[in-house]
């Protein structure tokens, strides 16, 4: 980037990954994590016991 | 070379072996199911023939257990979230309908993430579908070609991703992966063994190691300055390890992918698997 009296700004380079973007990922992973634990948890469990009906 | 640099190349040896031989483990049972995936499957029923494949293989941990997806859901054009709509589903395979399966195993403490992209039997080869899906799979290859220069040089993984998804669209495709978790067009395997590895599985899904790894990279990228375990738009250095890529791509009703690991270590960037699907020669 040029300046209007011809000095060339500095490149700046991030070190961090935005915060709040992490954040929420973050917040929507666990609570993805959870949704999808209480959908299947049950399933699988049942499953299971079927299988082990069967034998 | 100092003995120290030695070992430490040794123990980089070992765990880049590791890797490879649990991408070995997750290829052979996704391309032994492959195969046999027929229209009139089930998505369910075909996540349980790829883990019965595991079970063989002794697999007890996962970062996420097997996804199947058919026909439209290989796009993830559904609304909501991506963990519960992912989920293997009742959803019947049709004739000329492409497939998605997607497995992460952790074998003897390594992660591994592969996944293939196919297309049903039973269209006839002059099909629209076939033609559409050949160009995917051409695309993806295509791009796995470029990822090597391209992971090589780029500036940041946020560039390496504009990169990805400009060529992507450039090619006349939709980008798909951008609509994961985290938006990500790959994330990183290193660190692994860790403190959660070998966490019990909990349903069927991403699983704890899966969450808790990444969780855990994110709050350390933050405090400390850790590398970003992800690949997506806002990655700020540039690309460092081990990372399983996912490209993903769609045009219509159609999706392929492919999920492979690279590996960007000093002036070495390579795949661990050169080829679409292909062996994995470590």
């Amino acid at each position: 980037m040029t300046h209007e009296d011809g000095a060339v700004a500095p490149i700046t380079r991030r070190s961090r990954a935005p915060f709040l973007g992490d954040l929420r990922i973050l917040l929507l992973g666990i609570w993805g994590f959870v949704r999808q634990c209480l959908l299947t948890c049950g399933r699988t469990g049942e499953r299971r016991k079927g299988r082990h009906d069967l034998g | 070379m100092t003995g120290n640099g030695a070992s430490s190349n040794g123990l980089r040896a070992a765990y880049v072996r590791g890797i490879a031989s649990a991408q070995r483990v997750a290829r052979e049972a996704i391309l032994s199911v492959a195969p046999s995936v027929k229209p009139g499957d089930t998505e369910r029923a075909v996540c349980e023939r790829l883990e019965r494949e595991f079970r063989r293989a002794k697999v007890a941990h996962w970062l996420h257990t097997p996804y199947a997806w058919w026909g439209e859901r290989t796009r993830f054009d559904w609304t909501g979230m991506w963990e519960t709509n992912a989920l293997p589903s009742d959803r019947v395979l049709l004739e000329g309908e492409s497939f998605v399966l997607d497995a992460a195993p952790i074998v003897d403490g390594y992660p591994a993430d592969f996944a293939y992209s196919g297309l049903a039997s039973g269209g006839s080869e002059a099909s629209p579908a076939l033609s559409a899906h050949a160009a995917l799979l051409a695309e993806l290859a295509e791009i796995k070609r470029s990822l090597v220069s391209w992971a090589g040089q780029a500036a940041t993984g946020g560039a390496l991703c504009s990169q990805v998804a400009e060529a992507i669209e450039g090619a006349g495709f939709d980008v798909i992966h951008t609509r994961y978790p985290a938006h990500v067009l790959a994330h990183t395997l290193e660190g692994f063994p860790n403190w959660c590895s070998s966490a019990p599985r909990l349903g069927t899904g991403f699983q704890l190691p899966l969450l808790l790894t990444y969780a855990t990279g994110l709050v350390l990228h933050h405090l400390a300055g850790a590398p970003y375990p992800f690949l997506n738009a806002g990655t700020p250095q540039p690309p460092q390890g081990l990372y399983a890529v996912e490209p993903h791509l769609g045009r219509g009703s159609l999706g392929a992918k492919f999920e492979s690991v690279l590996l960007v270590d000093g002036n070495e960037t390579r795949w661990l698997d050169p080829g679409l699907f292909g062996e994995i020669v470590g």
